[in-house]
């Protein structure tokens, strides 16, 4: 079957400013096996983007990773060569960032950055500059951006929202032969085009036979795109089910209730919403960080220890002491 | 007769008409067409949605309405009373009572030095200042308890907020004062679902106890469906369509609005099988400095003829409040 791709086990990281030290990443644990698109779902503010960044090794200085392991096939990449890293980075996963305009460089044209990403991508092929720009050419067709040559000689701003999120996928799979990580790829994209970018996506790992790790906060998108879910809550993952199994039956009281606010096209009743605001990472809550909103989380249990992750059905796991867990 | 006796005496059904309302903005590029001949009412206590994709030139309808900008041609009739051509510098404060507005992003709408207690407060004073300190307090109280806010947020800074948290304190804000019209500008699409669905019950909750109008922009149209009435579709300048909620989702005449429902992503099996197939989305919307002749939707639309980009389509009233701006659709009536 599967084989692993992408292993994270048991992964901590903090962030350290001049007071507070902010225990983000709570002992996460995700895997993405080979061809498996992978959804990532939880409230801004869970720890979503630090993961992707950990994968990646572009944590901001502040930004430390205290435990934990992040496997690539069976490259460790927490203490592999520099040399390894960047060939990971240059030829195997491709990331594309959440806000468009803050990933290219207001000040270079299209052509400069993308050229600058696919000359490490093809290192050592003994490509002039010709062959590269055909190689950038055919990326954005890829994409299907309409007139790629005036696209590749235009600065960002030149451009609408859509047109520069296709840039970026573009950019992204110049590296991505094997794993596309999308952060956030339609958010303050119009549902019109957010559609469009999102079949485009589709496509194209359907096409190229990538893997994808995608981490979003809107529900819908995710269960479109995904095979597999995992939920996040607070640094912590609380549940982890295929797509179809989790939307028609969620177990975790968190992801229940995050269902449950979704506004729906059906009935015109709307959810409750969660109350309380999302884990303060300075002073995290004992036990299982969800227990301060949680409907059920007035147990002694929840505040004392981190409920584990059990499996409770096949391929679904949850960490969540109604389920059992507890001693 | 002034405003101010317009407000005190309120006849009709109608709160807000809007008619042929045009508004330009000379660039160095060209004129950008935002608001271009757009005619529709609010009825008193209802919600209306104004739906389409960013440079359909919603916020620009609701900027004219606030006063942020002067009609360029077209009138907005408040209770009867002309008020498209009043800048909001020279409109009186009852009138800026009237109509409120709660902004997209609570971070930016707040200021992040004053506590929950002086934002709110500062629009009491401007608006009565007659009042004395307890009254104030009282006043001030009430709002917040309105919106669900309990005392320990007085003297709390917006930044030790939560985003929802944030929006509610905006939203007693614009409360503060005793509006009839509220305008939310895309005011839950920066939220998380959870804090979004807390922030729409309120809403709702206060919709029904104050009888407010709500003028709501967005272009999320699961959020347009629980709380809205009427929704009106503009694109490019142009109202496409205009129904009630039941009818747009369970009878989507226009292609562009097809192309909207048809765009929402889903979160179950039943609700994408409800929404309308076969249709997909394609193109961008063109700039409004060059706007497409004849209907301005035509380079998107699956269904085009040579009709479109000669002639401008109508609104035409298909059923009972149901309009329809569509060479195709009159073409089938007939």
């Amino acid at each position: 079957m599967y084989e692993n791709l992408l292993t994270v086990k048991d992964l901590f990281v903090k962030y350290k400013s001049y007071w507070y030290v902010y225990h983000v990443l709570d002992g996460v644990s995700i895997n993405v096996k080979l061809g498996e698109k992978v959804g990532l779902i939880g409230e801004s503010g869970a720890g979503k983007t630090t993961l992707l960044k950990s994968i990646l090794r572009v944590l901001p200085p502040q930004g430390k990773i205290t435990n934990g392991e992040i496997l690539y096939r069976d490259v460790n990449l927490l203490n592999c060569s520099k040399q390894q890293l960047l060939e990971i980075r240059r030829r195997k996963i491709g990331m594309i960032f959440q806000d468009p305009l803050a990933a290219l460089n207001p000040v270079f044209k299209i052509k400069e950055q993308m050229l600058d990403i696919i000359k490490y991508a093809h290192e050592n092929s003994g490509m002039n500059k010709r062959d590269l720009e055909n190689i950038a050419l055919d990326l954005l067709r890829d994409t299907l951006i309409p007139d790629p040559e005036r696209v590749l000689n235009s600065y960002p701003f030149e451009l609408s929202g859509g047109m520069r999120q296709r840039v970026v996928i573009a950019m992204a799979l110049a590296s991505a032969r094997e794993l596309l990580l999308a952060d956030e790829p339609t958010t303050n994209i119009d549902v019109t085009i957010q559609a469009q970018i999102l079949k485009l996506i589709m496509d194209l790992v359907k096409k190229k036979g990538l893997s994808m790790l995608l981490v979003s906060h809107a529900l819908g998108m995710v269960r479109n795109m995904t095979d597999r879910i995992y939920v996040i809550y607070g640094g912590n993952i609380v549940e982890e089910a295929p797509t179809s199994k989790l939307f028609k039956d969620p177990l975790h009281p968190y992801t229940r209730l995050l269902i449950d606010s979704a506004p729906k096209i059906l009935s015109s009743t709307l959810g409750e919403g969660i109350k309380g605001n999302p884990v303060d990472y300075r002073h995290p809550p004992s036990g299982c960080r969800f227990h301060p909103r949680c409907p059920f989380g007035d147990q002694e249990i929840c505040r004392r220890a981190k409920p584990p992750l059990i499996e409770v059905d096949r391929d679904r796991y949850v960490s969540c002491y109604l389920y059992g867990g507890g001693t | 007769m002034s405003v101010e006796n317009a407000i005190q005496t309120p006849n009709d059904q109608i709160l807000l008409k809007v008619r042929n309302l045009k508004k330009y903005f000379p660039t160095s590029n060209g004129v950008v067409r935002a608001v271009d001949d757009v005619s529709f009412d609010v009825s008193k206590e209802e919600t209306l949605a104004l739906v389409g994709e960013s440079g359909s030139g919603k916020t620009t309808v609701a900027n004219v309405i606030l006063g942020k900008y002067v009609a360029d041609a077209g009138s907005i009739l408040y209770k009867g009373y002309e008020i498209g051509n009043i800048p909001l510098i020279k409109r009186n404060l009852l009138l800026r009572r009237e109509i409120q507005v709660v902004f997209q992003d609570p971070a930016t709408s707040l200021n992040p030095k004053k506590t929950v207690k002086d934002i709110i407060e500062t629009a009491i004073n401007i608006h009565y200042p007659n009042l004395n300190k307890y009254e104030k307090i009282e006043r001030l109280l009430i709002l917040m308890n309105y919106v669900g806010l309990t005392e320990d947020y007085l003297f709390k800074l917006p930044g030790e907020l939560g985003g929802g948290e944030k929006q509610l304190v905006a939203i007693a804000r614009a409360l503060a004062t005793n509006p009839t019209c509220l305008i939310l500008d895309e005011s839950t699409s920066n939220l998380d679902v959870s804090a979004q669905s807390r922030i729409l019950k309120t809403l709702l909750r206060i919709q029904k106890s104050k009888n407010l109008t709500y003028i709501l922009i967005t272009h999320d149209l699961a959020v347009v469906k629980n709380i809205s009435h009427r929704i009106n579709v503009m694109y490019l300048g142009k109202l496409m369509e205009i129904a009630s909620v039941e009818e747009l989702f369970s009878n989507p005449l226009h292609p562009y609005t097809q192309m909207l429902l048809a765009s929402i992503p889903t979160i179950s099996e039943e609700e994408s099988k409800t929404l309308p197939k076969g249709i997909e989305s394609k193109g961008e919307i063109p700039s409004a400095i060059n706007p497409p002749s004849g209907c301005r939707f035509r380079t998107r639309c699956p269904f085009v003829m040579n009709i479109c980009s000669e002639q401008e389509p109508i609104l035409n009233e298909v059923s009972h409040g149901h309009y329809v701006a569509c060479h195709l659709i009159n073409s089938m009536k007939k």
